[in-house]
């Protein structure tokens, strides 16, 4: 006879099985005791920004992923800190977006990440300031967020008015230098006054501005601009315009045989899209970008801008663009200002270290100025151009990977 | 000079078959079909699909995608407007075209995303030069399309038994069902009608500018100065509101300002609603109502 097992014994494996059978399902539990920063905010995910609004979180969400499933948390104080983000979708609506902006600062939400887009920004980062909450982002660069003495709000990028100077210093670098140029701006809240810092810039520079033109917010025919353009034609059409018009103008130009030695829209051949609806006649034109997944830096996470975009890879399917790139340094700044303060409930303390950071990150350099937008040195935009069907970086020198087109070749002989 | 009125009028042609839809659906139904929009990017996202995924060329293209715009457009009078207007007011269609745009637009954002979207045939970057002036091939194509259809449409309604019967029950729909029209059938013939053009005239204005599912808005309200300017319920009324606004565009743009084009459009339909609120060539139907 072999060895029995008593009842009392049969209960205990029985229930050193059912034990065993629900270890799973209590792991989350075990996870979730590990104490959780929600970063809130909102996103554009549906509306005119939606599909930006998706790479922007796609670049926060990488990055929270990478800290909570590869690092076991976020090393604040000794202690793993789990991050979590929970934006809700503002639709690309400045008002619902402030609405549920504040409604998750009195539900205690302490740390905000940006939505996308001026308009949304702006009214949002008055309550952010009013409520004393940092927010990081990544989506507004209109000069009025860092103008009005808001303190907690930073931003990736330098203000709108300094944010296509390297493209100036970039064709300031060119032989033969060109000597004319035209600057069309739109009149939104990003546009213009980006518009209005070329233009400074270019007059800085000792550069000729033959003709400025001012366009409506949204336009559908540039026909007339394009004439006064051929009367009076310059070296380079600088458009500080949004993906739309940039693409509306560059069609006309092709259209239309306006023949430019070089083409420069600060936003639009950054898309595929555009580059497809182009086709050959996207060859050459110019844009800015503030982050390119070429970039050479190390990063405190990831140890470097080529691991991030590995691991963005493999665990997306959305194409990697700036958004993300500018997105996830947004997340990095607030864990290097996190690990400096050592707690996770003091957003002051958090936003006086955002205030004085000063590393380099995947993004690339990460300072602000006191103002709270990017240092237009350090965080600058590189300048890239549509070469086949690909954008390369031509500027600056040092992160250049492809010699610049100039002059591009006339429209009228492709 | 020439150049800016050549633009203009090019300019107009695309304003006028965008809004002839509107304009009959507004005349003969009396309905502000807050989805002309909607129909119109439908448009020129369906030519988008059938150039990228067939390689059919736009202008044929028109063809299907008209006919795909009547049958949505009929069967949207037929069981979603008709029922609101009968059950509730032409408020309540208004609402329902509303809330049917917010429905689609965010539905096309889901499937082609928010990317600026263009539809690029071979000749959509060819251009004539006749002296000084450069003329747009697929501007040009583009206006002569909208002319063709703004006629065809005249005809119709002229010479057509269907086309009477729209007339008749515009102008009385009492006295046309006393006669042994249909009216229920009228309307979601006109209805029917109207998102043809409005899906024929996407077509036409995805070839000439970038479009996103946003876009929806500022083609409703395009067609309602339009309407407002020319006047409601003829193709003639649309065709004259679209062309001079279209001028009125280039003009303010080449001899004011670019960024005043949009002030000078709405200044006139303030101007025309304080003046002559029916428009122009005043209502197709009203003095007969």
């Amino acid at each position: 006879m072999g060895e029995t097992i008593s009842r009392r014994e049969t209960l205990a494996l029985a229930g050193a099985a059912g034990i065993a059978a629900t270890a799973g399902p209590f792991r989350p539990a075990i996870a979730q005791s590990t104490p959780t920063l929600t970063f809130g905010g909102t996103i554009p995910f549906s509306g005119r920004w939606a599909e930006i609004g998706q790479s922007v979180h796609a670049g926060y969400q990488t990055v929270v992923k990478y800290v909570n499933e590869e690092q076991g948390g976020l090393d604040v104080g000794g202690r793993k800190v789990r991050l979590e983000i929970k934006v809700v979708d503002d639709a690309s609506d400045p008002q619902r977006a402030t609405t549920l902006l504040q409604r998750q600062i009195d539900d205690g939400v302490q740390y905000f990440l940006g939505s996308y887009s001026s308009p949304i920004i702006l009214p949002q980062a008055a309550i952010i300031n009013r409520a004393r909450r940092p927010m990081v982002q990544a989506g507004g660069g209109a000069d009025a967020i860092f103008t009005q003495g808001y303190r907690y709000v930073f931003g990736m990028y330098p203000r709108a008015s300094r944010s296509a100077f390297p493209a100036v210093d970039a064709f300031e670098a060119l032989t033969p230098k060109p000597r004319t140029f035209t600057v069309v701006y739109a009149n939104d809240p990003f546009s213009k006054p980006q518009g209005e810092g070329v233009i400074a810039r270019l007059r800085e520079k000792g550069m000729e501005v033959i003709d400025t033109v001012e366009l409506p917010a949204t336009v559908q025919d540039v026909s007339a601009m394009l004439a006064a353009v051929r009367a009076k034609t310059p070296d380079v059409l600088m458009c500080v315009t949004s993906d739309q018009t940039s693409l509306l103008i560059a069609r006309q130009v092709a259209q239309s045989q306006t023949d430019l030695k070089m083409l420069f829209t600060s936003l639009g051949p950054q898309a595929t899209s555009f580059r497809e609806a182009l086709g050959k006649f996207a060859e050459g034109i110019t844009c800015i970008s503030t982050w390119s997944e070429t970039f050479p830096y190390k990063d405190p996470i990831f140890g470097s801008t080529a691991k991030f975009v590995e691991y963005y890879k493999k665990h997306n399917n959305l194409p990697l663009i700036y958004h993300q790139g500018t997105a996830a340094g947004c997340i990095v700044a607030y864990a290097w200002a996190l690990q400096q303060v050592g707690r996770v409930d003091d957003p002051n303390a958090v936003r006086d270290a955002l205030a004085r950071i000063d590393i380099e990150s995947l993004y690339g350099r990460i300072k602000f100025t006191p103002d709270g937008d990017g240092d237009p040195v350090l965080m600058g935009s590189s300048v890239t151009q549509v070469q086949g069907t690909d954008l390369k970086v031509i500027y600056p020198q040092q992160l250049a990977e492809a010699r610049t087109l100039w002059p591009i070749r006339p429209f009228s002989q492709r | 000079m020439l150049q800016t009125i050549v633009n203009g009028l090019l300019y107009g042609g695309t304003l006028s078959v965008a809004a002839v839809g509107f304009s009959l659906i507004f005349g003969v139904m009396n309905v502000i079909n807050l989805a002309h929009g909607v129909f119109v990017v439908g448009g020129a996202y369906a030519a988008l699909a059938l150039w990228t995924g067939l390689r059919l060329d736009p202008i044929l293209a028109l063809v299907p995608i008209m006919a795909g715009g009547f049958v949505v457009g009929a069967a949207y009078q037929r069981f979603v407007i008709g029922p609101a207007v009968r059950r509730g007011s032409p408020v309540a269609a208004l609402l329902v075209t509303f809330g049917l745009s917010l429905v689609v637009v965010n539905g096309l954002t889901i499937v082609y995303s928010s990317a600026v979207r263009n539809v690029s045939p071979a000749y959509a970057f060819f251009s004539v030069r006749i002296g000084d002036v450069t003329i747009d091939a697929v501007r040009a194509i583009a206006f002569v399309t909208a002319l063709v259809l703004i006629a065809a449409l005249a005809l119709f309604l002229r010479t057509t038994v269907w086309g009477r019967m729209i007339r008749a029950t515009a102008q009385s729909e009492l006295a046309a069902r006393l006669c042994g029209v249909d009216a229920r059938r009228v309307y979601a013939l006109t209805f029917g009608v109207g998102s043809a053009f409005a899906a024929g005239s996407g077509v036409l204005i995805g070839m000439i500018m970038p479009f996103t599912p946003a876009e929806e808005v500022q083609w409703t309200v395009y067609a309602f100065v339009v309407v407002v300017l020319g006047g409601v319920g003829s193709p003639a009324g649309a065709m004259l509101g679209g062309l001079l606004l279209g001028l009125a565009a280039t003009l303010t743009q080449t001899y004011v300002g670019p960024v005043y084009t949009n002030v000078v459009m709405f200044m006139i339909l303030l101007a025309m609603l304080l003046v002559r609120p029916n428009g122009i060539l005043g209502s197709a139907f009203r003095a007969s109502r």
